[in-house]
């Protein structure tokens, strides 16, 4: 007996010793990988002259699509705040994809709304659009409003491209807060590229219990919960470590959808939002790079590292577990999708490496650790568990996590260092010692639950309370 | 099972090497969180030391600019001795030399010259200009652009063929900003594409030049189209009217993009005479350029010449019919083409309407 136990704890570890070096391989490769692009992108943009851009009429203009369902409290506070985005040509369209609340009416109310002819293209397939509207005042002239039979964000966001007027279309979430320069730098990689760009991605930073005034954020502060700041550190590993390193091999494969820019032309060959899955902003890149590819079009996606977007993250259990159902169940759905790109040699990148990267890293990861944590469960009702032996494994993954974290926070600090008070850095080291214990398992099991849903047939978004940042941090 | 009794070295291999692994990221963890505190408190010391260097150079400057009673190359000497220890005072220096030249004109200027010159700026900048890495001569040739500094034109001209977008597009500005009399001269050697930030750039350049602006048409013919696109758009940015023929000619190039620019530039240039040639091209163009001419008839031309192209928008170019519905609704209100539009129908309604548009310029 003694004899089999050993041989199942040498076997099961040298499975999970393999894995491991798998996973700390990857995240050693997207930390060299980011620390040299960060790097770069500070290089690059030593000598930049934004203020050339602000004054050229041959830019690009740019067509700011915003979907709104129920977003009465904030509407029109959020789209004072985007009319006032600098950058020298743009409209801003939102979508009100079939609200219950008063949204409509408070924005025509507001905006001195009327409505205008129906004409619009259909490159797209959407839900019945009940009208357009555009405001009576001059200062307004650049918003447009839509309204619509409720589909769903991707179906509210095809019709924001069928009904735009310009080739650059950039996404947002109505509720994010945009910085004020944000259009001006998401567009860079457009203007300065000898390849056709196809995308532009930017960071998602964390706005809670941030002082925000006139829809700008004037302060950045750590939020007040524990869950907030672990979300924190959950974005710089994603953003600054994870997307920057894709972005150097241009592997790319999501752009946030609170704030991404791409080429019209290029979404509409690709066919637009798919409003069949709830990782729309990961599978439409992932089917224009495909699209690109498969053409034998020269091509690439930028990404932009400065803080353009900031937003609210969930502070409640119940609400992270959502959304992290969903973007687990988002991941699984693109990846089946496009299953055919995986280990595909034709594919380069995306299809040797980050399609893979995607499938073990970000798909599988959570439900290994699963069946790792029930395994161990088993063993430990059984009496079979040498507690020496698990403190060893348990104290590398304890240390690789808080290591993986802390290297975060140190290229947060190399490359724009946003959290300007030592004591908040302190905070965060603090949070990268509890995070894996407190946190991850609750985002591990939402992983789970989604790829459990997805099995069973759960298509919706869930329920997505916030509660608003308004009045955040106010002092 | 394992002993807890056993000693380490009689461990399974594993775990030995678990062991070792957790001490070692432990180790690692423990260097990450003293550079964070590093980094920081190095920030802070740099920031501090830029500000008081800036301070002290500020007041040098003030003194060496007005007050006539120094002697100046003593001061610049001492000050350099004084202060410059590093790299870094040099990058500093120079920002404030930057910005001194952008405020100030006239003798001021060449007195700041005098301090970028006598403070040993142009030596530490022309060894950045000559070293391998592209960042060092991207902020050499930053800074001669900007304050107007000529250095020896063999250090340049290969960098305009530069792969890296960033060091090309200083070259052209270093080029552009010290000319005194061509300034755009190096179109003519200037190989692989003209990015869009490169030709803003150029045209931010180009508005605050003091001599007189190139005739823009001696680029038409290059073989870069996108040096041709940006012609184009700077004779409309300039109004150089004398080139409307070269802009005709045009609507004939053989890339799209550029005949796609000279739609759009003769449609805002208001040259209804380039009408009768785009309405001839129109059955051949790409779609994107087929809008463009419906749009330039929306602007200078009359509901006939969009009429005369009813035949040549085919039942499938839906995007098209769209777009013509929109820009006939502009020239006659009766047209019965503003009805709701369903997708469903369009191509049908289409047909019905070309029907309804030759029965109509034939009077029926």
């Amino acid at each position: 007996m003694q004899l089999y136990s050993i041989s199942v704890i040498e076997v099961f570890s040298i499975l999970f010793l393999i894995y491991g070096l798998i996973i700390i391989s990857g995240y050693i490769f997207s930390a060299f990988f980011s620390i040299f692009e960060i790097r770069d992108y500070k290089r690059r943009n030593n000598f930049q002259d934004d203020a050339a851009l602000l004054q050229s009429a041959n830019l690009p203009a740019i067509s700011v699509l915003a979907p709104a369902y129920n977003e009465e409290a904030n509407v029109v506070e959020n789209i004072r705040s985007l009319l006032t985005l600098n950058y020298p040509s743009f409209e801003i369209v939102i979508i009100n994809d079939g609200s219950k609340d008063n949204s409509l009416q408070k924005l025509i109310e507001t905006f001195e709304l009327e409505e205008q002819e129906l004409i619009h293209y259909h490159h797209i397939q959407t839900k019945k659009i009940r009208g357009i509207y555009k405001s009576r005042i001059k200062a307004y002239k650049n918003l447009r409003v839509i309204d619509k039979e409720n589909g769903g964000k991707a179906d509210a966001l095809n019709t924001g491209i069928n009904c735009c007027i310009y080739d650059l279309i950039c996404c947002i979430d109505v509720d994010c807060i945009l910085e004020r320069n944000s259009l001006l730098k998401l567009i860079r990689p457009f203007l300065n590229n000898t390849k056709r760009v196809i995308a532009s991605g930017g960071i998602i930073r964390v706005a809670n219990n941030c002082i925000i005034e006139d829809g700008r954020i004037i302060e950045v502060r750590l939020p007040r919960t524990f869950l907030g700041k672990a979300q924190i550190l959950e974005y710089f590993r994603a953003f600054l470590m994870g997307r920057m390193a894709w972005s150097r091999v241009d592997g790319l494969l999501l752009i946030s959808g609170a704030f991404g820019m791409f080429d019209k032309q290029t979404v509409i060959e690709a066919g637009g939002y798919n409003h069949n899955t709830v990782g729309e902003d990961m599978e439409l890149l992932v089917r224009m790079r495909r699209v690109m590819r498969e053409q034998n079009i020269p091509y690439t996606v930028g990404f932009v590292p400065d803080p353009l977007c900031w937003t609210e993250v969930p502070e409640s259990i119940q609400i992270l577990r959502r959304q992290r159902n969903r973007w687990a169940r988002g991941t699984v759905e693109t990846l089946m999708l496009h299953k055919k790109m995986l280990f595909n040699p034709s594919y380069g990148v995306l299809g040797l490496l980050s399609t893979p990267y995607w499938m073990f890293f970000e798909w599988f990861a959570p439900i290994i650790e699963f069946i790792g944590i029930l395994f161990f469960i088993i063993l430990v009702l059984l009496g079979k568990v040498n507690f020496q032996v698990f403190g060893i494994f348990f104290l590398v993954i304890y240390t690789f996590s808080i290591l993986f974290s802390i290297t975060a926070i140190f290229f947060e600090e190399y490359s724009f260092q946003q959290y300007k008070k030592p004591k908040f850095m302190f905070m965060l080291i603090l949070t990268a010692l509890l995070e894996p214990i407190l946190y991850h398992p609750i985002v591990m099991w939402a992983a789970v639950k989604g790829n459990i849903d997805l099995i069973q047939g759960k298509k919706s978004w869930g329920e997505m309370s916030r509660a608003g940042l308004g009045n955040t941090g106010k002092t | 099972m394992l002993n807890p009794t056993l000693d380490l070295e009689d461990w399974p291999f594993i775990l030995k090497v678990n062991l070792l692994l957790s001490i070692f990221f432990l180790i690692i963890t423990l260097l990450f969180v003293g550079l964070v505190l590093y980094l920081r408190i190095q920030k802070n010391f740099k920031e501090a030391h830029r500000k008081k260097l800036e301070t002290k150079f500020i007041d040098f400057a003030n003194t060496f600019l007005f007050d006539d009673s120094i002697n100046k190359s003593k001061e610049l000497a001492n000050f350099k001795f004084d202060n410059i220890k590093s790299s870094y005072d040099y990058k500093i220096l120079i920002k404030q030399v930057l910005i001194f030249d952008e405020n100030l004109k006239g003798e001021s200027t060449a007195l700041i010259k005098e301090i970028f010159y006598g403070l040993g700026l142009y030596r530490f900048l022309l060894k950045d200009l000559k070293r391998k890495e592209w960042f060092n001569k991207a902020r050499a040739l930053f800074a001669f652009s900007k304050l107007g500094i000529a250095v020896p034109d063999q250090l340049i001209m290969p960098l305009l063929q530069s792969k890296r977008v960033e060091l090309k597009q200083h070259a052209i500005l270093y080029f552009l900003n010290t000319s005194k009399t061509d300034p755009l001269v190096f179109l003519d050697n200037l190989e692989g594409r003209l990015t869009l930030w490169q030709q803003v750039l150029i045209e931010n350049s180009l508005k605050s030049f003091e001599v007189e602006i190139p005739d823009f048409a001696r680029w038409l013919n290059h073989k870069e189209d996108s040096i041709v696109v940006f012609c184009i758009k700077m004779i409309l940015s300039f109004n150089q009217f004398q080139n409307i023929p070269f802009l005709i000619d045009c609507l004939d190039h053989t890339s799209e993009n550029v005949r796609h620019q000279a739609i759009q530039v003769l449609q805002a240039m208001e040259v209804s005479e380039a009408l009768q040639l785009m309405v001839a091209h129109f059955p051949e163009e790409t779609p994107a350029n087929k809008r463009s001419i419906l749009y330039a008839i929306s602007k200078i031309g009359a509901y006939k010449d969009l009429q005369t192209l009813v035949p040549h928008i085919h039942k499938e170019e839906e995007n098209l019919q769209i777009d013509f519905y929109k820009i006939s609704g502009l020239f006659d209100e009766k047209i019965p083409v503003k009805k709701l539009l369903n997708i469903e129908t369009i191509s049908k309604d289409w047909e019905d309407f070309q029907q309804y548009s030759i029965n109509r310029s034939i009077g029926a």
